[in-house]
């Protein structure tokens, strides 16, 4: 007999510190028919976190705590759990007595009470949580944004310093190499003058022998003259072109000024124009609409950069023979220089992408891919602007819109 | 000029024998100038030291002795001669700003033009010619303002 009293004691006991573990656990925990799908109990922590009565709970059906667009997934969900004696756990979404609605942590799975079926549900919510974490997301995913941005503009200056500095010791080679030509060539500037003026006293001379009749009409000596004429004439010529590229270069660079300057863009356009010579001749014919453009502030060294790209692309996107039309005007307070050509064209798909660091077209070992991105660079730097237009066979146009105060901002 | 006694005298310096001798044939050609070439500028200082000159033509860039630091000294030891430079592209900044420091005459820059130079030497010695008559024209007035003094002395003297 004692046993048996001890025994009902002990299911009391137990039954007790399993109700107040319901009762007091800081999960919500639903007991679900699983014939009906109602609700059989649901603990204090469930009316808090449902805002219903634990009265109204338990007349309500499982999918009912969900909000109505996802009431017919969740009955179709406790069907099949049903079905298959089954559990799951995963994150659903609760419509609160007040209309507000929360994410909630669902953990489900069969369980007998006595002959009874039932489904438990322990439900906690994760709002705040999952909030937490998809801001997290987000705030991952704009870092991650950003540093792309970021590489890719660190990439984009690293090229172009890298580039600038390669023009700066391009730029001391070719004072060195204007230096070292400077002298030689002196020499021999004036060694053909000296010849001109030498074979003129000679001719002089032989003038005042004429009284001898060998020296007159003797047809050797004619020839003579005839040939170092115009060889002295062919050397005054060559001497006289290596002097203006050696001049070209080092106006090219800027030696002398590689501050800001006022200066012409029309000398600018015709140093570039002797340096890109060997890409040009007999090729491609230069046509010069040069208009009445005032002098502008601007770095000269970089727009002559700026200007031997964008006429040795245009040369280069001619096959054979060609033409480059080269047009300055001045519009309100811009210089506008245009650079067309009658070449192949950009295809449309790739307009929006020639000024991107490191795109060509010209296959590796021809292009690096540098040259239009520094040009908008430079552009950029002064303040300017350069617009494009192309047509498939037809040409390309470069208009480079360069502000004439050389676009001090303060 | 037609009371020149003596030629005048051109002292060249370059590192570089062959723009001494285009210069100096030239200048041989064209002139009557007489013209010394010298590829030190050590031994052109010591030159003039003994001998004097009328005009002193230097490149810039030299191993021994740069254009300038030449030029300087030669201003020294004779410092009514013209002095100009001679330079090529790369130091053309230095060269014109050492033509105020060091008070250069003129500078000629590499590859020049015969007849560029020509017209310079004749300017630079026209003037250095200028300026010595303008010298000994001031002595004279001088000299005269002297024995004006003293005359001026005198008559007091007399009449007092």
């Amino acid at each position: 007999m004692n046993d048996r009293a001890e025994e009902i004691r002990r299911l009391k006991d137990s039954e007790e510190k399993y109700r107040k573990m319901v009762e007091l656990a800081n999960d919500a925990i639903f007991g679900i028919d699983v014939d009906s799908g109602g609700i059989l109990y649901a603990n204090p922590k469930a009316e808090k976190m449902c805002g219903y009565s634990c009265d109204t709970l338990t007349g309500m059906k499982a999918w009912e705590l969900h909000p109505p667009e996802e009431q017919e997934s969740a009955r179709k969900l406790f069907a099949e759990v049903v079905e298959e004696g089954s559990s799951y756990r995963r994150d659903m979404h609760f419509a609160r007595e007040d209309g507000s609605r929360i994410i909630v942590d669902v953990s489900a799975v069969v369980t007998s009470c006595g002959e009874k079926k039932i489904i438990q549900r322990i439900c906690r919510d994760v709002t705040e949580r999952r909030q937490l974490e998809d801001e997290l997301k987000q705030l991952n995913k704009d870092l991650e944004i950003r540093i792309e941005q970021r590489t890719r503009e660190l990439n984009r200056k690293q090229m172009q310093l890298a580039q600038s500095e390669k023009m700066a010791a391009l730029g001391n080679l070719v004072a060195g190499i204007a230096h070292e030509i400077n002298t030689p060539l002196g020499a021999l500037n004036s060694n053909n003058d000296v010849f001109i003026r030498l074979v003129a006293r000679l001719k002089a001379a032989l003038d005042e022998l004429k009284g001898c009749d060998e020296l007159r009409d003797n047809p050797e000596l004619e020839t003579i003259f005839e040939n170092i004429e115009k060889l002295n004439d062919v050397s005054r010529t060559a001497a006289d072109r290596i002097v203006n590229i050696v001049s070209s270069l080092r106006k090219f660079a800027r030696l002398d000024r590689s501050e800001k300057d006022t200066v012409d863009i029309h000398e600018g356009l015709e140093t570039t124009l002797t340096l890109a010579q060997h890409e040009l001749k007999n090729r491609v014919e230069v046509i010069r609409e040069y208009g009445d453009i005032p002098m502008i502030d601007c770095y000269p060294n970089q727009l002559n950069q700026a200007f031997l790209n964008l006429l040795v692309n245009a040369s280069q996107a001619i096959e054979g023979q060609g033409k480059i039309w080269i047009r300055t005007l001045q519009k309100d307070n811009n210089v506008i220089v245009e650079i067309r050509d009658s070449g192949r064209g950009i295809p449309p798909e790739n307009l929006s992408k020639v000024f991107d660091p490191g795109f060509t077209t010209k296959g590796s070992g021809v292009g690096t891919g540098l040259g239009l991105s520094i040009v908008h660079q430079i552009i950029q730097d002064h303040g300017g602007n350069i617009e494009l237009e192309s047509e498939l066979n037809k040409g390309t146009t470069f208009r480079v819109i360069l502000p004439i105060n050389g676009g001090e901002k303060s | 000029m037609s009371e020149q006694t003596a030629k005048d005298t051109i002292v060249l310096v370059d590192d570089e024998e062959i723009v001494l001798t285009s210069l100096s044939s030239f200048l041989s050609l064209e002139t009557n100038y007489e013209v010394l070439t010298f590829v030190s500028a050590k031994a052109a200082l010591e030159h003039i030291k003994q001998k004097g000159c009328d005009l002193v033509i230097s490149d810039y860039l030299m191993p021994e002795m740069d254009g300038i630091t030449f030029l300087s000294k030669v201003k020294e030891l004779v410092p009514e001669v013209p002095r100009i430079i001679l330079t090529g592209y790369a130091d053309k900044e230095n060269a014109i700003k050492a033509i105020n420091d060091v008070g250069l005459y003129q500078y000629i820059e590499k590859p020049w033009a015969n007849e560029d130079i020509l017209i310079i030497i004749r300017n630079g010695l026209e003037r250095q010619l200028l300026m010595k008559k303008l010298d000994q024209k001031i002595d004279q007035i001088n000299a005269a303002y002297a024995e004006l003094q003293g005359l001026h002395k005198e008559i007091v003297k007399t009449f007092v």
